[in-house]
C-alpha cells in the first residue's frame, strides 16, 4: 500500500475512534465532599485538564427545612474550555448501592446546563451520594463524579404505612416553585404526537402514572380536574392537563385517552415507547419502577412511582412541583400566576 | 372524631345487612372510588372496629364485581409511592383500623364490568376467627362525608 493511502487510512481510523459513541468515558477521579444537602446547596468543581466541569445541586424546597422523604433539586452543570453536549447526571445512593435517578440536562447558554430532579431519600439518618456527570466535551465523553451527603435528625420523614390521605412527606408548601427550566418531551396521544414545545402559550399540568393504579393516580387526576373546574372558562382555555402513562405495555393510547376523559374532557392522555416515556420522566425527575411479586401474573404488575404533578409555564419551562393531595386553591393560584405571565 | 362517628352512623343506616353473630369486628363507612369506565381496577375503603376482647385479622375480601380482590396498602418510601398486597390486616382488640386513599385499601382487579356511580357492591370480609362480615360498599366519586379518621 502506498504511503499516502496508509496515512489516509490512519487518519480515518483515528477520526472514527475519536467520534465513536462507544468510546470509553474518561473517568475523572472522584472528588469527595462532606457537603450536606440538608443544610444548603452543594457546589463542586472539577478542574480537569483541559476543561472545567462544575456541578451545582440546590434544594428548591428551602435549604433550612428538615429533609423529607424526597428532595427537589435544581441541578446545574457548567462546562468551560470546550463544547459540552448531552450532559446527564446520575445519582447513586452509595449506601444503597443503586442508581436512584438519572436526569438529562438541557443547555441554557454559556456552557451552562440545567434540570430538576427529585431525590428520594432513604430512611437512613445519613446517606452518602455520588452524583455522576457524564458529558461529551468536544467529542470526548467525560465522567466526573462528585460526592455529597444528606443528613437528618431523627426519622421524622421515615416511611411508614400511610393510613390517611395526603401522604406527602414534609407537610410544607404543596406547590413548590422550581427555578424555571426549559423542558420538553416527545410523546404520543390518540390524536397524534405531543411535545411541550407545541403547547407554548399554555400552562401545562403534567402528571405521571398508570391506569391500572386504583387509588393514587385517580386521586391525582381528580384533584387536578377539581382545580381546573374552579377556573373561569377563559382561564381553563389556557391550561392543558396532561397525564403521561409510564405503563405503555398495558396502556394503549386509546385506553389512556378514555381513562383521562373521565376526569376532565380537556385531559390529554399521553404515552410512548419505553425509551420515550423514560426520557420524559427523567426530564421531570420522575421515578417509576415496575414491581412484580415472585410468580405474579405480569399483567397485574404494580408500578412504584413518585406522585407529584408538575406545572410548565407558557414558555415551556418547568416552574413548580405540585404535591399529591395539594389543595385545589393552591394549584389554581399558581396556575393563575403563570397564566398572567408571572413567576412563582 | 365526632364527624367520623356521625359519618359512621349516617352510613350505617344505608347498608342494611347485620354482621354475622360471631363477628366482633364491625365495618363502617364502606365505599369504592368510582373508577373511569376504561379502568380495569378500583379501590375500596372502610373502617374496621374491633369491639371484642381478642385481636382479629382481616384475611380477605370477596365480591362479585372483580375477578380478583386483594388487600393492599401503600408505602411512601423515599418519595416513591409503592402499592403492596398484604396477607392480613391486624385489628387489635378494642381498636379501629381505617382504610383510606393513600393507605390501606381493597383492590379490585379485572372488573367484570364498569362500576356505576352510587352502585352498591356487596363485600364479604373474612376474619381469622372464621367470621364473615357482609357490608354494602357504595360506589362514589369521592369519600362519603369525610375522609377516614387518623
Amino acid at each position: 500500500m502506498k504511503e499516502w493511502a496508509l496515512k489516509i487510512v490512519l487518519v480515518l481510523v483515528v477520526f472514527m475512534a475519536a467520534t465513536y459513541v462507544g468510546t470509553p468515558a474518561k473517568v475523572l477521579p472522584m472528588t469527595t465532599s462532606d457537603c450536606d444537602l440538608g443544610v444548603g446547596s452543594c457546589v463542586q468543581s472539577y478542574p480537569g485538564e483541559p476543561h472545567i466541569l462544575d456541578l451545582r445541586l440546590a434544594r428548591t424546597d428551602g435549604a433550612a427545612l428538615p429533609l423529607a422523604t424526597e428532595i427537589p433539586l435544581a441541578v446545574s452543570a457548567r462546562v468551560v474550555g470546550g463544547n459540552g453536549h448531552n450532559p446527564v447526571v446520575s445519582f447513586t445512593g452509595s449506601d444503597m448501592g443503586m442508581k436512584v435517578t438519572t436526569v438529562k440536562l438541557l443547555p441554557v447558554g454559556g456552557g451552562n446546563f440545567t434540570a430538576t430532579v427529585t431525590l428520594p431519600v432513604c430512611v437512613a439518618d445519613q446517606m452518602r451520594w455520588v452524583a455522576s456527570l457524564d458529558v461529551d466535551v468536544d467529542g470526548d465523553l467525560h465522567a466526573a463524579r462528585f460526592g455529597f451527603v444528606t443528613k437528618r435528625s431523627g426519622l421524622a420523614g421515615a416511611a411508614g404505612i400511610a393510613g390517611t390521605s395526603g401522604p406527602s412527606g414534609s407537610g410544607t408548601s404543596t406547590v413548590t416553585p422550581l427555578p424555571p427550566t426549559p423542558v420538553d418531551f416527545a410523546l404520543h396521544t390518540k390524536a397524534g404526537p405531543l411535545t411541550l414545545a407545541s403547547q407554548k402559550g399554555k400552562v401545562v399540568v403534567v402528571t405521571f402514572g398508570y391506569t391500572f393504579c386504583p387509588d393514587v393516580c385517580p386521586t391525582s387526576l381528580a384533584a387536578t380536574a377539581a382545580a381546573l373546574k374552579q377556573l373561569t372558562a377563559e382561564e381553563r382555555s389556557g391550561v392543558v392537563p396532561v397525564f403521561v402513562s409510564v405503563d405503555p405495555a398495558r396502556d394503549s393510547l386509546d385506553h389512556v385517552a378514555d381513562y383521562v376523559a373521565f376526569f376532565d374532557s380537556a385531559y390529554v392522555g399521553a404515552s410512548g415507547s419505553d425509551v420515550e416515556v423514560k426520557a420524559a420522566a427523567d426530564v421531570f425527575g420522575v421515578f417509576y419502577e415496575r414491581h412484580l411479586e415472585p410468580g405474579q401474573d405480569p399483567s397485574k404488575a404494580l408500578i412504584d412511582h413518585t406522585t407529584r404533578s408538575y406545572l410548565v409555564d407558557k414558555d415551556g419551562r418547568l416552574t413548580a412541583a405540585v404535591a399529591h393531595g395539594a389543595p385545589a386553591a393552591d394549584v389554581d393560584a399558581a396556575i393563575r400566576t403563570l397564566l398572567a405571565g408571572g413567576s412563582l | 372524631m365526632i364527624v367520623a362517628v356521625v359519618a359512621a352512623f349516617v352510613l350505617s343506616q344505608a347498608p342494611a345487612p347485620a354482621p354475622a353473630p360471631a363477628a366482633t369486628v364491625s365495618v363502617t363507612s364502606a365505599w369504592i372510588r368510582l373508577p373511569p369506565p376504561a379502568s380495569m381496577t378500583a379501590a375500596g375503603f372502610f373502617t374496621l372496629s374491633n369491639t371484642g376482647s381478642a385481636d382479629r385479622k382481616l384475611l380477605s375480601a370477596s365480591d362479585d364485581v372483580a375477578k380478583t380482590t386483594e388487600l393492599h396498602t401503600h408505602l411512601m418510601e423515599g418519595g416513591v409511592m409503592k402499592m403492596r398486597a398484604v396477607a392480613a390486616v391486624d385489628v387489635k382488640a378494642g381498636a379501629s383500623v381505617a382504610f383510606g386513599p393513600g393507605g390501606l385499601h381493597v383492590m379490585f382487579i379485572d372488573l367484570v364490568k364498569p362500576l356505576a356511580d352510587k352502585q352498591v357492591v356487596k363485600l364479604h370480609l373474612r376474619f381469622d376467627d372464621g367470621s364473615v362480615v357482609d357490608v354494602d360498599a357504595v360506589v362514589s366519586r369521592e369519600a362519603p362525608t369525610t375522609a377516614p379518621k387518623k
